[in-house]
């Protein structure tokens, strides 16, 4: 996913539909950046294909340089209606937390995993 | 392109229905070959004036037809002779449907097999004539089946939690429902199938 100069970090792995998601985004190494985003996306994965389903806008954490060392708190909502985390013998389906830095040359990416339960039973 | 069901008992229904799609080709090869000479031969004789052609037409052509009718009714198929239904229309993991079934033939129904299914439908990358392409594959993910004797009645499943829950997606699908099948010898199955939507 690009060159590692940003890792994300959940405050929780596990959450449920319409619950906030927060954590923050850890820079690595120093990056003369243009923007820093994150969003909270659902993705279906099957054996050789993965396709986010859920078109969730991004959120600007920061701007301009970022520093060795500094960490970009966010706090992304999940829907209401949330697909919850599904694995089954062919597929899977996901939730992640996906930050990228806009840089020249190669945008540098990561993501974290967390869990989504299901709704409770009414 | 497909792969076939995975488990012994969707494979062996998949064996008999290839045999039943046999049947009914062949049934269609020997209708066209009975009509042939039930016509050329039965004109020709007629137009000739000639009885024994057209006796030999009528009683080939005739026989060739009942035979392909035979087959046509062993292979095409039939539904269950019984209104089936599945409370709640729509499960949720973790919970529990029935399945209510009624009769409509005053024979009964006999031996009818009940199976709850899950299928997973998949997308994948295959090579074709050097180039790749996208197949959609499926697989039975679950299917626990019950046995209901003396004609109708109600069976009950238990959804797993765990289970899938219904999608449908882009690269990634799961599709539930209720299968009801009324075993039959030397003959397609009768079978009747009713969807069904689980919930997360």
């Amino acid at each position: 996913m690009g060159a590692s100069v940003i890792r994300v970090a959940l405050d929780a792995g596990r959450h449920a539909p319409g619950e906030v998601v927060k954590g923050s985004v850890v820079v690595t190494e120093t990056v003369g950046a243009r923007s820093l985003y994150a969003a909270v996306r659902c993705v279906e994965h099957s054996p050789d294909y993965a396709v986010a389903v859920t078109d969730i806008p991004p959120v600007t954490l920061a701007e301009g340089e970022l520093a060795a060392g500094s960490g970009y708190a966010f706090a992304l909502t999940l829907p209401g209606d949330a697909l919850p985390t599904l694995r089954s013998t062919h597929g899977r389906i996901l939730w992640e937390v996906v930050a990228w830095v806009d840089k020249p040359g190669r945008d540098g990416r990561a993501r974290a995993e967390l869990e989504v339960a299901a709704p409770a039973a009414v | 392109m497909s792969e076939g069901p995975t488990t012994g008992a969707a494979r062996a229904r998949a064996a008999h229905e290839s045999r039943s799609r046999r049947q009914f080709v062949f049934a269609v090869v020997l209708a066209t070959i009975g009509f042939f000479v039930l016509v050329v031969f039965g004109v020709g004789g007629l137009l000739v004036g000639a009885a024994g052609v057209m006796t030999f037409a009528i009683v080939i052509g005739g026989a060739f037809l009942a035979t392909a009718w035979s087959l046509y009714r062993k292979a095409r198929p039939t539904e269950v002779p019984a209104r089936v239904r599945v409370e709640p229309a729509d499960g949720v993991r973790g919970g529990r449907v029935e399945v209510i079934v009624e009769p409509t033939a005053a024979a009964g129904l006999g031996t009818i097999e009940i199976e709850l299914i899950c299928i997973e439908r998949y997308a994948v990358r295959e090579r074709h004539d050097g180039d790749w392409v996208r197949r959609t594959r499926e697989a039975r993910e679950l299917e626990v089946r019950q046995v209901m004797e003396g004609g109708g009645g109600v069976a009950a499943f238990d959804i797993p939690a765990t289970a899938p829950y219904s999608h449908q997606g882009d690269v990634l699908s799961y599709e539930w429902r209720v299968e009801v099948t009324q075993p039959r010898r030397r003959r397609l199955d009768a079978r009747q199938v009713v969807p069904l939507w689980v919930r997360p």
